[in-house]
């Protein structure tokens, strides 16, 4: 009951930021250059909108995600929001856990509606592939948000929680092709112990490149989809982030 | 202190926005230099450009690749482009998606349409190479190869060999052009015999599976190119031919 209770508290907090406007017009706004650009391409121009269309779709959710959570929260820190809501009958793990689950349904609604987006531009080749994409897109938004989430009660500012949410998806795209490189015994530095380094983040870090491929949108799966890897890092990656911000909710001093 | 002074602000407003207007309206003649194709990126480091995601990188460079040196109003010359770079390009784009007909096009029918071009060898290399794959008639890209090869190149020793390899590749269903595309060559050399030879070795194969129009624009391509009027008159073929 009273996780359900912090949880529309959370959507009114939505609500009131126009995340869903804001989400929706720079949806719209991103689809309409990448239709310009995609057309401007001598041949294929359908498959140059659509790609990039997902690939804009998929940078404003995060970033929307993203900038509501780290501004949420710590607006909600510094308004003493926060000291007050567990002054109540709120403990710390259903605080925790309401917002994770609030945020797992904002990544849901996000990705849907660039799903929707999605549809609209391409729904004479819509299939499969498109599906899975929306699938991965909801993977992303749901770890992003509680990567979001984690930040901003980790840092004291809702500017460098922001960043730190950029630089760590940044990070989660590319470290595929980080791996690929150390695999590949190219040496992605000369000394030793930051190969090492870059192994071990990779242990921890989520690996995005394997999430929302364009090339399913228009080639199909490939074999590259895995939807069983899709769900455990889903799962995985949250009870992470949710059991590290609850431990630093847990020693935290109000 | 200064600012106290609300005419003084304004005044320092007013000169501020001239100097900037003045610093701005200078330099509005001025364009970035393009100092011709850029680098190729490594394999590994490319999609990092796009985030891990090799699809939107490569229709990020394709558009980027189609627009090389037209971009801000300037505009280059088809002939002044390095195209050893750019089929370097072509080849690390096929690295990002081996399927797409974006860069083949790109390469056939726009870079290889420079008509005082030094140097085609990379684009003709580069449409060999892609069109070597039997994937969806890929094989176009080779006809196309061996076309800037006579035509643009004007070296009709690698238009031969390049026009053996897609006849080469002929099986059912590909049109015939592809297995007679030698003789053409051999014709534009002036070499008959030869022409005739792979016309008439083509013929004497199995050309059940070919369209008739086809088996009969054979025998009249020998009866009305290759040889001459004595020499069709002698041959038995060309009495039955159809005009």
């Amino acid at each position: 009951m009273i996780i359900t209770s912090m949880m529309k508290y959370i959507f009114m907090a939505a609500k009131r930021d126009k995340l869903v406007l804001s989400l929706f017009l720079m949806m719209i706004i991103g689809s309409c250059l990448s239709v310009f650009l995609g057309s401007a391409a001598v041949i294929e121009k359908q498959q140059f909108v659509v790609v990039f269309s997902a690939g804009v779709l998929r940078v404003i959710s995060v970033l929307g995600l993203i900038l509501f959570v780290t501004f949420y929260m710590r607006r909600s820190f510094d308004s003493k929001e926060i000291d007050y809501l567990l002054s109540r009958p709120v403990s710390r793990g259903s605080f925790v856990i309401s917002h994770i689950l609030a945020f797992m349904v904002m990544g849901v609604a996000t990705a849907l509606l660039a799903g929707v987006s999605l549809y609209i531009i391409s729904y004479a080749s819509f299939g499969a592939g498109h599906l899975l994409w929306i699938a991965s897109l909801v993977v992303e938004l749901v770890i992003m948000a509680n990567v979001a989430f984690f930040f901003a009660m980790v840092l004291t500012s809702a500017s460098s929680s922001a960043l730190a949410c950029v630089a760590f998806y940044a990070l989660a795209r590319i470290m595929g092709q980080i791996l690929g490189i150390l695999d590949a015994n190219i040496g992605f530095s000369e000394i030793e112990a930051v190969n090492y380094l870059m192994r071990f983040i990779g242990m921890v870090i989520p690996r995005f490149d394997l999430l929302g491929q364009t090339s399913w949108l228009i080639y199909g799966f490939e074999g590259h989809a895995d939807i069983l890897f899709m769900g455990v890092q889903l799962m995985s990656m949250t009870l992470l982030l949710a059991a590290a911000s609850f431990l630093d909710l847990s020693r935290r001093q109000f | 202190m200064l600012f106290r002074n609300e005419n003084i602000a304004r005044g320092l407003f007013l000169c501020a926005l001239l100097l900037n207007m003045a610093v701005l309206f200078s330099v509005q003649g001025k364009k970035t230099s393009w100092a011709n194709v850029p680098p190729v990126p490594s394999e590994q480091s490319a999609p990092f450009a796009a985030l891990g995601d090799p699809q939107f990188a490569y229709r990020n460079f394709g558009i980027m690749i189609q627009n090389f040196g037209d971009t801000g109003g300037r505009t280059t010359s088809l002939n002044d482009y390095d195209t050893e770079k750019l089929g370097a390009w072509f080849r690390f784009m096929n690295v990002l998606d081996p399927h797409s007909n974006f860069i083949p096009f790109l390469a056939a029918y726009y870079f290889g349409g420079a008509e005082n071009a030094t140097n085609m060898a990379p684009i003709t290399d580069y449409l060999e190479y892609i069109g070597s794959t039997t994937e969806n008639e890929k094989w176009r890209w080779l006809a196309q190869a061996v076309f800037i090869a006579r035509y643009k190149e004007k070296d009709l020793d690698k238009a031969l060999l390049l026009a053996n390899k897609l006849a080469s590749m002929y099986e059912d269903g590909m049109p015939a052009w592809t297995k007679q595309m030698p003789a053409f060559v051999t014709m534009a050399a002036g070499d008959k015999k030869a022409a005739f030879g792979i016309m008439a070795g083509i013929l004497a194969g199995d050309t059940s599976t070919m369209d008739p129009a086809e088996v009969n624009f054979m025998k009249l391509y020998i009866c009305e190119e290759i040889l001459d009027e004595s020499q069709a008159r002698d041959y038995p073929l060309c009495l039955t031919a159809k005009h």
